[in-house]
């Protein structure tokens, strides 16, 4: 079909756009890089060793002992660190398809331009941007049992009992995961409906010609353009979700008991509550070692798409 | 090896200034130099004091303190730096590896073994020697770790059970004295479509705080919980949440929001604290009453905590710091000042006859509570209490697990923690 072949070109076009080399002018970067190493590579060297030693507040300022991967060893056979990673992991996930989806479907609802569309925008910019401190008290209050949410599912006959969000089995992380997925959804249209509106018109147009209907559109027009541009915003989402703490600390404070306590907590509670200074760091590096790995996958993902 | 030292703590301070957000190091008055200001009636210097007053009466205290204390010394100045609850020990830690902190800090001092081996704050032993007030403290003021003053508290500051007179008056019920009595008072408010008791049940040490005299009650003595007692008081505590005498969400419900959440009107009691006692004066709309905590076999036996004032390790002024505290919070005037604002109970022997502390309905409960109270735990007691037996008591309270199968796993838990070296 002719469409298809344009959407090809356009692919090529696109690709070709990035395939542009500047030698010399990397120079420029350099301040930027120093600038990095000397904030992010002598914390993290830091704390690989911090890992690695056992600190506690008396020897934090003085001599590290050395206790090598031991500690890593401790800290896996803690069974809250298992409950953390399994956490973690439905947690991403649930941040990742929630935002991923709705953010797709805001952008499609706001791909043609006009006011109404950016106000809308303008509204889910004030969403993103809200503190998480503040937007995570706010969901608390929403979601306790005698909150605003339960008292409208109450009232419409969906719920008899209040629905107990921040208490029950698995739903106090499933909650907070959905709240942060609230926070993500406006950043994901936004990224998203910028690669919408770079859609070229002339293709859809063909495929109207053609009598392609509004699934065939997005699925062999749009999704294949915007391949790109969610696999970098899949790959950030991932990241962010990964490393979240701050709705976790202000809505459940991980528990009840430890119930909703993910990696990032966990680390935190073992440095700055149990003044575990070693293992606290230890959980941080296992992190960092995961996150590192998907964003292994997003650089060769994006490679290989600027190489196809 | 000292300049090692110094070295090591200077590129310390570059990681954790860096993990620890916020700049905090404006605050830092004091650098490692040596004491250099001398105590006097009217010679300069400066201070700065580190709290995490946040509600209106704490911090017009903390201001009055300042105030009176610069008013006999014209010369003096004094820096308030607000530093977060949560992040005050991390804040602490971080400056004392650097070298550096505040002079005074007025704050938890649960946490004050930790603080001491992380050099950020430093025996008061000689520093309270010089106090007026040093032979009329009441001995539960103190916290002594091996020998060391770690810290004085200037006032006290324990739960009591607050109930609502309204709802108990609607169902002809008299505020309990025991647990039997509140269970039976429970049970008829909420069977009557009222609410029953608030209390924070956050996974952290302050659920612990909270519900310290349900378990005494019960013969569970913090931290000696490996007895058959913890298994069956988390049994028949379990159960109040499970019949929905407490909500299960007070697991997300710190103190200030079961205060407010009582103060609703809903609700027929709450265990909380004296520092509320001008709040619900403000913003209660219905009749209330504070009672003791209910006695079951043993009695019902609160910690008895508050801020603690505690001396910076890198003050240079740490003469002056300690003429402050001296002059101020643990002064007569000092104390009778955190009474009348806050609500909190004096710590001198001498004031413990005050007429507001026996002629206050509210107070004197308080002052009848704090005769049974007992001190916080320090060290790895404290570490327990805030990662192994407050989460314990928080998913007690959620009603998700079988109560004999967590008060179990939390007396294996806590074996583990208690055996770390301090």
């Amino acid at each position: 079909m002719a469409w298809t072949a344009a959407v090809q070109r356009e692919g090529a076009r696109s690709r070709r756009r990035r395939r542009v080399r500047l030698p010399w002018q990397l120079g420029f970067l350099a301040p930027a890089m120093l600038f990095l190493a000397a904030a992010s590579i002598y914390p993290l060297v830091q704390l690989v060793r911090m890992s690695l030693s056992d600190v506690t507040p008396e020897t934090i300022a003085g001599h590290w002992p050395f206790v090598g991967l031991r500690q890593l060893k401790a800290v896996f056979v803690n069974d809250q660190f298992s409950q953390s990673l399994t956490n973690t992991a439905i947690y991403t996930l649930v941040v990742l398809l929630v935002a991923l989806v709705g953010g797709l479907i805001v952008a499609l609802g706001l791909s043609r331009r006009g006011r109404l569309s950016k106000t809308t925008t303008t509204v889910m910019l004030a969403v993103w941007l809200a503190p998480p401190i503040a937007s995570g008290l706010m969901w608390k209050f929403l979601l306790s049992s005698d909150g605003a949410i339960n008292s409208v599912l109450g009232q419409l006959g969906i719920a008899r009992r209040p629905i107990e969000f921040l208490v029950t089995g698995r739903l106090p992380l499933l909650s907070v995961a959905l709240v942060n997925a609230w926070i993500v959804v406006p950043f994901a249209a936004i990224v998203l409906r910028s690669a919408l509106l770079d859609v070229p018109r002339d293709i859809l147009e063909q495929a109207d010609v053609d009598g392609a209907n509004g699934r065939q559109r997005l699925q062999h027009i749009v999704l294949p353009i915007l391949r790109p541009a969610l696999l970098v915003l899949g790959s950030l989402i991932v990241v962010y979700a990964f490393k979240s703490f701050d709705f976790i600390y202000v809505m459940t404070g991980g528990g009840p008991g430890t119930s909703s306590s993910t990696l990032p907590f966990l680390g935190w509670k073992l440095s700055f509550v149990a003044y575990q200074y070693g293992q606290g760091a230890a959980v941080a590096v296992i992190a960092m070692i995961i996150v590192s790995l998907f964003s292994i996958f997003y650089v060769r993902s994006v490679k290989d798409e600027v190489q196809a | 090896m000292r300049v090692a030292l110094a070295r090591r703590r200077r590129l310390l301070a570059v990681g954790l200034s860096i993990a620890a957000a916020g700049g905090i190091a404006a605050g830092c008055g004091s650098s490692s130099s040596k004491e250099s200001s001398k105590p006097g009636s009217g010679g300069g210097g400066s201070l700065t004091v580190w709290h995490y007053f946040a509600v209106d009466t704490q911090t017009a205290v903390l201001k009055q303190q300042d105030a009176s204390f610069i008013a006999k010394h014209p010369g003096v100045k004094i820096k308030l730096v607000f530093v977060p609850f949560a992040n005050m020990n991390q804040k602490l830690i971080a400056a004392a590896a650097a070298g550096t902190g505040p002079d005074v800090i007025i704050a938890d001092g649960a946490g004050s073994v930790q603080l001491a081996a992380a050099h950020a704050i430093k025996d008061m032993t000689s520093c309270v020697d010089t106090w007026s007030a040093k032979d009329d403290l009441l001995p539960v003021s103190k916290r002594v770790v091996d020998g060391k003053t770690l810290g004085v508290l200037p006032y006290g500051n324990l739960v009591a059970l607050w109930y609502n007179k309204t709802i108990l008056d609607k169902y002809h019920l008299k505020p309990p004295t025991t647990l039997d009595e509140m269970e039976t008072d429970l049970a008829t408010v909420t069977k009557g479509g009222d609410k029953g008791l608030l209390l924070d049940g956050t996974p952290t040490f302050t659920s612990a705080w909270s519900a310290q005299g349900l378990f005494t009650a019960q013969g569970v003595e913090y931290p000696n919980i490996d007895t058959p007692a913890t298994t069956s008081a988390f049994q028949r505590l379990g159960g109040w949440a499970s019949k929905g005498w407490v909500p299960r969400d007070v697991t997300s419900m710190d103190q200030p929001t079961a205060m407010n959440k009582f103060l609703t009107g809903k609700y027929a009691f709450t265990i909380n604290g004296n520092w509320e006692i001008e709040h619900a004066k403000k913003d209660a709309k219905f009749d209330y009453g504070v009672t003791t905590l209910p006695n079951g076999a043993d009695p019902g036996r609160p910690y008895i905590s508050g801020e603690t004032a505690m001396l910076g390790n890198f003050s240079k002024n740490g003469a002056l710091a300690c003429q402050y505290l001296n002059e101020t919070w643990f002064s007569p005037a000092g104390q009778r000042l955190t009474l009348k604002g806050i609500g909190s109970l004096p710590m001198l022997k001498s004031l413990q006859d005050e007429p507001q502390l026996k002629s206050d309905p509210i107070i004197s409960v308080f002052v009848k509570q704090a005769s049974n109270a007992t001190s916080v735990p320090p060290g790895n007691q404290f570490t327990g209490n805030s990662t192994v037996w407050g989460p314990a008591i928080s998913k007690m309270w959620a009603g998700n697990d079988n109560p004999a199968g967590l008060a179990k796993k939390a007396m294996a838990d806590l074996k583990g923690v208690l055996a770390k070296k301090e």
